[in-house]
């Protein structure tokens, strides 16, 4: 604690774990520890000695040697001082030896921080010191019951002890265990996303390339479409992290009821989505309506583009089907268009949110579709309800 | 028009360089080709050309590096980022960095030509996904956390072009409907493209201030 222990262990040349084992030991065995180790400590925090490191003497005598020999002299001291009856504690010397002990090497923090960056060598350093500690304390347990009680009485205390254990393991082992999976799993989440990130780039620049190439420069329509189609998955794959996900966003939900419409109709769908939120029963609802204002420009405008834009904003979402196909006469829309109204305007309405056609012979297409979003959570936007 | 616009080709796959020479070879004139960032800036420095067609992907860096590159070395010449990737912070970073605009590879030949005038007369040309790209990183959706809340912030008629740009309208479309002039539209669009491009100059004096370098 106050560095006594280090310093000796120093100029004797033994680890300092087993003078403090000894100082307790010593204590413990009759108090005559605290004594040495406050006498220690005076003779050697004498203030003004120089701060440059001290350098023991080299001593003949090898470093097991002296542990050996230091273990005796602290056990003859210990015996010497209970058999002649100066120990405080009396009886309970040895319990309380194998207590201290497993105490000591329980809780030697500079030994401990010394092995923390050695990995494997650490871990199973710490299990003997674990394994070390549990015999001691059990032994001191034992030894404890021996003492004061009788051979049956001692052996129901062990019982219970050994019962004291195993409910604590039982206790841990599953938050123990849980922590080790869950660190696996986490390690094994990471490098499959390293390994799909390299391929993602891989691939982004190999077959994405090609696809598009095909696209623009094959004459065969099925062809194209195929191609597109491929594109279209393959990005989808790459590019989203959430396709892992079954509770999508509205961009995804959107980019796909999109891709659906494409791969049905062979029209080139430029889909644009800023901002993003959760879905809920209006998002779906909104998302029915874009897909069926989509594929109404897919089959009948005759364009052959379609521009989705989607904007999630604070209060409510947006989004515009455009095209610049052969268009229609709105003022129809109840004869030829039925679609329209129920598929379209009505789902819109049932659901709180609002649509608007806007189209004339000849200039195209454009359907507005507002739907306000229910998780809005800004206090400002609350007011505006 | 007397002379046809110079144009230098930077992308890592033979096969797609060769497919837009051929759709646009007829209207502009290709003046050379590059196939990563070194060989880019060489040929770019070396010809000098009025637009560079770059890829935003590319062996040994990628667009943004090749922009650097060039504008370190003095050479004024526009860039017209041309790519599939649909990752916005790699389009946004083109952006930053300087090119006049985005179009993806599914651009039409005519298109594509048309973007090309529209970048050598300075102006900034707004697909639909870079109008959604651009939108998305001033709400905060795209992390560019360099872009400055205080100086960055859109108008609101920059906004409602920029809405309209990703909705598929064309500039002459977005004009009409607004009521103003074509002009005030590329006027806009323009102010869009250096307000990214501003924060990110004033962002890079700060941290070359930070460390000292000037």
């Amino acid at each position: 604690m106050t560095g006594t222990a280090a310093g000796i262990a120093r100029e004797v040349g033994i680890d300092p774990v087993y003078l403090r084992i000894s100082f307790v030991v010593l204590t413990l065995a009759g108090g005559w520890g605290l004594v040495l180790y406050l006498t220690a400590w005076i003779v050697m925090s004498r203030p003004g000695l120089s701060d440059e490191p001290y350098e023991p003497i080299a001593k003949a005598v090898t470093p097991r040697a002296r542990v050996v020999a230091f273990a005796m002299i602290a056990t003859g001291l210990a015996m010497l001082s209970s058999s002649y009856g100066l120990s405080f504690l009396g009886s309970l010397m040895w319990p309380s030896v194998f207590l201290g002990a497993a105490f000591v090497i329980g809780l030697d923090r500079s030994r401990l921080d010394r092995l923390r960056p050695l990995g494997d060598v650490q871990n199973r350093t710490i299990g003997v010191r674990v394994a070390l500690g549990l015999a001691l304390l059990f032994a001191g347990v034992i030894s404890a019951s021996f003492v004061s009680l009788s051979f049956w009485q001692a052996i129901g205390g062990i019982v219970v002890a050994g019962l004291v254990l195993l409910g604590a393991a039982v206790v841990f082992a599953p938050i123990i265990s849980t922590l080790a999976n869950d660190l696996l799993a986490e390690r094994r989440a990471r490098i499959r996303s390293e390994e799909r990130a390299d391929m993602a780039a891989h691939l982004h620049d190999s077959v994405l390339q090609t696809l598009t190439l095909i696209q623009k420069r094959s004459p065969d329509a099925s062809v194209v479409s195929l191609a597109r189609r491929q594109e279209r998955e393959l990005r989808t794959w790459l590019f989203d992290d959430k396709s892992m996900n079954p509770n999508l966003g509205f961009r995804v939900g959107l980019e796909s009821a999109m891709a659906g419409v494409d791969n049905m109709c062979d029209v080139a769908l430029e889909v644009v989505v800023v901002g993003d939120c959760p879905t809920d029963d209006n998002v779906t609802a909104l998302l029915q309506a874009a897909r069926e204002a989509a594929s109404n420009a897919a089959r009948h405008s005759g364009a052959n583009r379609i521009d989705v834009f989607a904007e999630v904003g604070h209060e409510h979402i947006e989004v515009f089907v455009r095209d610049l196909g052969v268009g229609f006469d709105p003022a129809r829309i109840d004869g030829d268009r039925a679609g329209v109204r129920d598929s379209i305007i009505g789902r819109m309405e049932r659901n709180g949110g609002s649509a608007e056609v806007h189209s004339s012979r000849g200039e195209g297409t454009e359907v507005e579709l507002r739907m306000p979003r229910s998780d809005a959570t800004d206090p400002d936007e609350l007011q505006t309800f | 028009m007397t002379e046809l616009i110079r144009v230098v080709l930077v992308d890592d796959h033979a096969l797609v360089r060769a497919g837009v020479k051929a759709e646009i070879g007829d209207h502009v004139q290709v003046v050379g080709e590059a196939d990563d960032v070194e060989g880019a800036i060489d040929v770019i420095c070396g010809l000098q050309p009025d637009v560079v067609l770059l890829d935003v992907h590319l062996p040994g860096g990628d667009g943004p590096t090749v922009i650097e590159g060039v504008k370190q070395a003095d050479i004024d010449t526009c860039f017209l980022a041309l790519s599939v990737s649909d990752a916005a912070e790699d389009v946004i970073a083109v952006i930053r960095a300087g090119a006049r605009g985005y179009v993806t590879k599914a651009i039409d030949g005519i298109d594509l030509v048309d973007a090309i005038h529209r970048v050598a007369a300075g102006d900034a040309v707004f697909s639909p996904r870079l109008a959604g790209f651009v939108l998305d990183a001033f709400a905060g959706q795209i992390p560019v956390a360099e872009i400055d809340p205080e100086l960055d912030l859109l108008t609101n008629r920059e906004q409602e072009v920029l809405r309209l740009l990703a909705r598929g309208y064309a500039y002459k479309e977005v004009a009409s409907r607004l009521a103003i002039s074509v002009k005030t539209v590329e006027s806009h669009a323009s102010s869009v493209l250096r307000k990214l491009q501003l924060s990110n100059r004033h962002e890079l004096s700060r941290w070359a201030a930070h460390r000292r370098l000037i």
